[in-house]
């Protein structure tokens, strides 16, 4: 019996013509000459497989200083640079444009404009003298000049008829006359130990201080008021206008 | 009659070593063969595969002497690329309407009587996965006996072992590894089969 070596070198010395085919079959001792030509062909086939890929390894290796790189597959980055600049500006584009607006758009008094809110007189709180509704029903009709001269007349005013002064001289665009007026009511309160017309004060007075383009002492009062949730005009104020206020307001 | 630049190729390629010759072929004619392939309707990149198969053909042809130099290098490398090109081109859609219609078909597939595709893209990477299969130490043994023709004195500089008679064994081994890998893989057993009757 030959060993895998011996029956090697055999195939190998017949595929280069050193034995004969039968001289192969011999020495294999097959019983037909079908078995030794089966393992010819088995051994030619694996030679040139040998010879082929050898002849391909030398050929690629030419290749490919020649042939152009193969495309990629490349899978595009969802933000390449040049699309990240498009973006950004784009973004830019429409940062300026919006904030431009905002800038030409909230003066002061436009902001007050849109945050005042005409004050309804309450009907409980008028019975109390004859002047007093005097001067509450002069600013419920409209009257305001008048409802501020009554002020003149009253005698121990109350935080009631300090806010309705006030609020007479705010519709009349006197806010620096109005000022004083609300202050005093905090101090009247305090005295008092009452809450009258105090959030009423908060927020009126806030828009007094827009109105006389002071920006810092405005967002002072509408950040309280936005602050305390029980406040009467929490909720009167949208977020948005104390942005507007910092950043737009001129 | 051929150039004598030509009868040097030609003479070159017959070798074990064909670096050299095969940069000329390269050099000379990489560029009019695939910008002709391009025209026949080829990318760039199938172009330059065309090409590639088409100088390992070109090599074949020399070596069994079936090139005699009655044109130039060019124009028989351009009419073997073409070959291929429009086999390619075929193949490709009879694949496709293969896939639209019945397997009956599968047994329709023509051996070309006039080009082996032993090179085709799907048949060099068989082979190359048959010989990574095989590993580094078998494809040098091998490579060295069967490819650039050393004798088992001459292949033992090259490797590790002992003596001869050990690197003999070791190179049965090795046919026995790559004989049983080739049974195993019933499309390149019978590529190279077929290959070997179209060569004999």
């Amino acid at each position: 019996m030959l060993s895998n070596t011996q029956t090697d070198k055999l195939l190998d010395d017949c595929m280069n013509g050193i034995i004969t085919s039968a001289q192969l079959t011999a020495q294999l001792s097959a019983d037909s000459n079908e078995v030794a030509d089966k393992l010819m062909n088995e051994h030619l086939v694996a030679v040139t497989a040998v010879q082929q890929y050898s002849l391909l390894k030398q050929v690629e290796q030419i290749h490919q200083l020649y042939a152009p790189a193969k495309a990629k597959t490349v899978v595009h980055p969802m933000f390449t640079l040049k699309r990240v600049m498009r973006i950004a500006a784009v973004f830019l584009l429409a940062l300026s444009t919006w904030l431009f607006y905002e800038y030409s758009t909230n003066t002061y008094n436009r902001l007050y404009n849109d945050l005042f809110t005409a004050y309804s007189v309450n009907e409980v709180r008028g019975n109390e003298s004859g002047q007093i509704n005097a001067l509450v029903d002069a600013y419920r009709s409209g009257q305001y000049s008048k409802s501020a001269a009554l002020f003149a007349t009253v005698e121990n005013p109350t935080s009631r008829d300090l806010f309705f002064t006030a609020m007479s001289y705010l519709r009349l665009s006197k806010p620096a006359d109005a000022v004083p007026l609300f202050n005093k009511i905090y101090a009247y309160n305090k005295l008092q130990g009452e809450g009258l017309y105090e959030d009423e004060t908060d927020y009126y007075l806030a828009l007094t201080w827009l109105k006389l383009n002071d920006k810092q002492k405005a967002i002072e009062l509408f950040e309280k008021i936005k602050a305390d949730k029980e406040h009467t005009y929490n909720k009167t104020i949208p977020s948005s206008a104390i942005f507007k206020i910092k950043w737009f307001a001129h | 009659m051929m150039k004598i630049a030509e009868t040097n190729l030609i003479a070159g390629l017959k070798q074990a070593d064909i670096n050299r010759p095969v940069q000329e072929l390269y050099k000379n004619h990489f560029e009019s063969v695939t910008y002709y392939l391009q025209s026949l309707g080829g990318n760039q990149e199938d172009a330059a595969d065309v090409f590639q198969e088409s100088i390992l053909i070109f090599i074949e042809q020399v070596r069994a002497d079936k090139f005699r130099g009655e044109s130039s290098v060019n124009t028989y490398l351009t009419g073997i690329a073409r070959n291929v090109m429009l086999n390619e081109i075929r193949s490709k859609t009879r694949r496709n309407v293969r896939e639209e219609q019945y397997a009956a078909a599968e047994n329709e597939e023509p051996v070309d009587e006039v080009l082996h595709r032993m090179f085709s893209k799907e048949n060099s990477t068989r082979l190359a996965r048959l010989f990574d299969a095989v590993g580094d130490s078998c494809k040098k043994i091998l490579k060295g006996f069967y490819f650039d023709d050393l004798s088992m004195r001459e292949l033992l500089q090259y490797t590790k072992y002992e003596n001869e008679q050990v690197l003999r064994n070791k190179k049965s081994k090795c046919m026995k590894f790559l004989k049983d890998l080739i049974s195993s893989s019933k499309e390149l057993n019978e590529t190279l089969k077929s290959y070997l009757k179209y060569v004999k």
